[in-house]
């Protein structure tokens, strides 16, 4: 069973995901900005973190370099969920250190795939 | 007995002898052929012959006596002839002697000693010369035992003994006083000569050639009776030559004299002429004058009026001190300056002095300064006088080229100006471009640009460059200022006694203004601004010339003015159709990010209602959902267009009579269901009067600020909307008591799409563009929006509305 974060600045998104994943094994956590997000990393220690790039306070990519900064949390995979999918963009999410991205507006299937491959069972 | 009376006798003695024997043979012959014998034919014979011989010899003997008489007065005739021979033989060698000698020295010399030959040793003689440049008679030479204590060095034509000017000057004879004793003439005559105690005989004879008097000598003796007319009639003869060589030598002199003359005025305008600078033409002047006629110094003075000369140039010879005094106290230059002619005074120094006039103007003068000891001759004169000359047309020449070389030197700077204004791209730098150069070209450092306005038909200052700070006229309109309706008639302004112009103004007056140029900066016959440049120095004054330089620059800024205009413009262009692709591509981003927000709830929940199996209540709670976001995509759409639209005054406002309060309740009627922890206030003032607007758009600012006010505030806070009267506007405010915005964000707010990012605004959904919409729709409406904050205390969005319909308004 893995732990994930999933930060959102839209709470329409985070009720999706929430009843999206309910039936999910892993435990699920919400974020609405970059640093309520980073904060909820360090206590849960999740396998994955989902995050809006576009947000208040502190953005997804900034979330993802303290993420990086941080040696204790070297091993949480980061997605990026966003609806900028310029070739550049995802350039930069791939040089923030995020293993992957989704694309909004995403399928429920989508979303689950990304947890199937990247968080233990 | 003289030889040739002896002679005489023999010679006739010979002559009878023969004839006696001639005759007697024959009678002899002839008296024996008829054969006459007589008595004693011997004794007869003899007698005869005694008789005849006698009577022979007395006949020779008479004949011999008149023969030797003749001789003698023969003999006595030919001395008498002799001596008249020498004497004009001695003529014509002092004639000989004389010719070819252009010496004045050497002639006297001859001469003197020539006459005293024909007089007498105890004469001593003295030659006088007729000279032009003293207007009398100078003593060229004196020679005799009493030579010194003749004659005075020099005689003018008053100073002369009375009878000798009119004898001897007025009518060209000699005069003669054998014995000045005995002599009534020789007291008038022995006034005039320095020593006369010592003559007893006196004469004077004019030297005339070609019936011109060329001067006089005068002869002297203390032995009465040594000069006579007889004899003095020799030396008159040789006068002749005399004379006709002292012409000569005279006329050579003055050749001589005027060929050095030309010589130096040739070098003067030479050297004159190789410079085109008034000083160095000045100074080569003095110079050369100086070194020709051996002054010890010469002065060129400058000046237009004879108490204001300036010395320009000095010349010095070796070992003068410098001229240590003012040109006031150089007598000689002050009186040439005042008479405007040539100019002699003597006091410790010889001064000759001559003015410089150009065109009739005195411009100057010329001063040259000599030992006491030396008189200006009428060459030292005419010389200066030709340098006048040939320094006039020098100066004047080189004050043309002057003025031109200067002219050309302005309409470069002109052009060069022109490049640097044309350079500048933006109006605002043309403006500080043609002042900076304008006040430069003419040096005056306070310049104004002004500008026509149109509209007000006055000419509005664009810009004032004025180190001191001093007031200008900021408008100058038609009829008030002369120069206003000047520039307006689009005439150039010349002023330069301000004080005393009819059309000075106070403004003008009081900051002490002395010069105005105005030119006017006209495009295709019409008037686009002025240039006006101001002069507070005292003797600034500024020319028609400076007119015209400023005029030529004027038209060369109208040009740079322009292009500048031409240039913002194309600009302009150039940043709104990037600023058209800016919005083309934010939209494109906006499209591809907000909008995705609400499409991806839509998109999740009905994903989810259709693959999964939901209790109705989810089913219902899902559909809701996705119902909010198809809203909230939809208003996203519908504002973004109305928003462009607006920014594009592509929409048009439909105008009618507005009841403002009545908007309000509506709109609080409509938001109160939807913010049931909201208390809605309404204070309306009920004498608010109807308004000219578009219900629908004002319906939409009061709907957007009513639900940012519930959206930002907290439960219970309440909201309290306000209307009233603010003179001739209407006034809508809307208070809430929320978390308030930062100071720093109070104007940002307005902008699309930006949000207040602090920790209490999280998960607040809107469009972005509520705002936008608000401002853009006052606007229009010709009013005005803001918003006061305080954090923590809650916000007031304030509205104000122009109660009549205004221009925009009607035009949308």
């Amino acid at each position: 069973m893995g732990t994930i974060v999933f930060v959102e600045d839209d709470p329409t998104i985070r009720k999706l995901v929430q009843a999206a994943l309910r039936a999910s094994p892993h435990a699920i956590h919400f974020a609405a900005d970059g640093r309520e997000g980073l904060a909820l990393v360090e206590r849960v220690l999740p396998d994955v973190v989902f995050t809006d790039v576009s947000m208040p306070q502190m953005n997804g990519l900034e979330l993802a370099d303290a993420i990086r900064a941080r040696p204790a949390l070297a091993k949480v995979k980061i997605v990026f969920v966003t609806a900028s999918l310029q070739r550049e963009q995802i350039e930069r999410y791939l040089a923030h250190g995020a293993v992957a991205y989704l694309g909004k507006p995403f399928t429920m299937a989508d979303l689950r795939q990304h947890i199937d491959r990247l968080v233990p069972a | 007995m003289p030889r040739s009376l002896a002679l005489y006798i023999a010679a006739s003695s010979i002559y009878a002898a023969l004839v006696f024997l001639a005759v007697h043979a024959t009678y002899g012959i002839e008296l024996g052929r008829a054969g006459v014998r007589l008595p004693d034919p011997e004794a007869l014979l003899s007698s005869i012959d005694a008789v005849s011989f006698a009577i022979w010899i007395g006949l020779s003997l008479i004949a011999a006596i008149v023969l030797y008489s003749l001789a003698q007065a023969l003999e006595g005739a030919r001395d008498v002839g002799q001596q008249r021979q020498d004497e004009i033989a001695a003529i014509f060698v002092l004639g000989q002697a004389l010719s070819g000698t252009l010496e004045l020295d050497t002639i006297a010399e001859r001469f003197l000693a020539s006459a005293q030959r024909s007089l007498d040793p105890s004469v001593t003689a003295a030659l006088y010369i007729h000279d032009d440049a003293v207007e009398g008679f100078r003593l060229v030479q004196e020679r005799g035992p009493h030579s010194g204590r003749l004659g005075a060095p020099r005689y003018s034509a008053t100073s002369l003994p009375a009878p000798i000017r009119t004898r001897v000057v007025d009518h060209q004879q000699s005069l003669v006083v054998s014995d000045a004793a005995a002599s009534a003439a020789w007291p008038p005559l022995a006034t005039g000569l320095v020593e006369p105690a010592w003559v007893r005989a006196f004469a004077a004879i004019p030297l005339v050639s070609h019936d011109r008097l060329v001067g006089i000598a005068l002869f002297a003796s203390s032995r009465a009776g040594a000069i006579t007319a007889d004899t003095l009639q020799i030396v008159a003869l040789g006068t002749q030559f005399v004379a006709s060589a002292v012409r000569t030598a005279l006329t050579f002199t003055e050749a001589e004299a005027r060929a050095d003359r030309e010589a130096i005025v040739n070098r003067v305008a030479q050297r004159a002429r190789a410079s085109l600078d008034p000083e160095v033409v000045l100074r080569a002047t003095v110079e050369e004058l100086g070194r020709a006629l051996g002054v010890q110094r010469v002065v060129a003075a400058l000046g237009a009026r004879p108490d204001d000369l300036r010395v320009a140039h000095e010349w010095r010879a070796p070992g003068v001190p410098p001229l240590g005094r003012g040109i006031s106290d150089l007598a000689a230059i002050r009186q040439a300056a005042l008479t405007g002619r040539t100019a002699q005074v003597s006091d410790e120094a010889s001064h000759l002095a001559t003015p410089i006039v150009i065109a009739g103007e005195l411009a100057g003068a010329l001063s040259l300064e000599a030992d006491a000891s030396r008189d200006w001759s009428v060459h030292d004169v005419r010389l200066v006088e030709a340098v006048a000359r040939e320094l006039r047309v020098a100066m004047e020449s080189a004050r043309l080229f002057q003025a031109r070389q200067h002219e050309n030197e302005r309409l470069l700077a002109l052009q060069r100006a022109s490049a640097v204004v044309a350079a500048r791209s933006t109006t605002r730098d043309v403006i500080d471009e043609i002042l900076r150069t304008a006040s430069s070209l003419l040096g005056q450092a306070s310049a104004s640009i002004y500008l026509w306005d149109a509209a007000a038909e006055v000419l509005r200052l664009a810009q004032n460059a004025d180190p001191a700070g001093r007031n200008v006229s900021v408008v100058l309109a038609r009829g008030d200022g002369m120069s206003g309706d000047l520039l307006a008639k689009l005439e150039p302004v010349v002023v330069n006694d301000y004080a005393a112009w009819a059309g000075a103004t106070t403004t003008g007056v009081e900051t002490g203004l002395r010069a105005v140029l105005g030119v006017p900066l006209v495009r295709a016959g019409s008037l686009l601004g002025a240039i006006v440049l101001r002069s507070y120095d005292a003797p600034t004054a500024f020319t028609l010339d400076d007119a015209r330089l400023l005029g030529l620059f004027g038209d060369q800024a109208v040009a740079a003015l322009v292009n500048a205009e031409a240039f913002e413009r194309q600009r302009a262009a150039m940043d709104q159709l990037e600023k058209v692709n800016r919005a083309k591509s934010e939209f494109v981003s906006i499209v591809s990010h907000e909008f995705r927000t609400p499409l991806t709830g839509i998109q999740g929940f009905s994903e989810m209602m259709k693959n999964e199996d939901l209790s109705l209540a989810e089913m219902k709670e899902y559909a809701a959902d996705i119902n909010k976001d198809a809203h909230r995509l939809n208003r996203m759409i519908t504002e973004m267009l109305d928003l462009d639209r607006m920014e594009a005054g592509r929409m048009t406002l439909h105008l009618e009579t507005t009841d403002l309060n009545a908007i309000v309740r509506d709109s609080a009627d409509r938001v109160r269901p939807n913010a049931p922890g909201h208390p809605i206030t309404l204070t309306l003032d009920p004498a608010l009067p109807l308004l000219s607007a578009d219900r629908d758009r004002l319906t939409q600012v009061v709907a957007n600020l009513l639900s940012n006010a519930v959206k930002y505030s907290p439960t219970g806070g309440q909201i309290v909307v306000t209307t009233a009267r603010d003179g001739s506007s209407a006034r809508l405010s809307v208070r809430d008591h929320g978390m308030g915005i930062p100071a720093d964000q109070l104007e940002t707010i307005w902008e699309r799409y930006s949000r207040v990012e602090t920790e209490k605004t999280r998960g607040i959904q809107g469009t972005g563009l509520g705002l936008p919409i608000v401002r853009q729709i006052v606007t229009m409406h010709g009013g005005t929006v803001w918003a006061e904050s305080e954090i923590g205390r809650g916000s007031t969005f304030h509205v104000v509305l122009p109660l009549a319909a205004n221009a925009q308004a009607v035009q949308a």
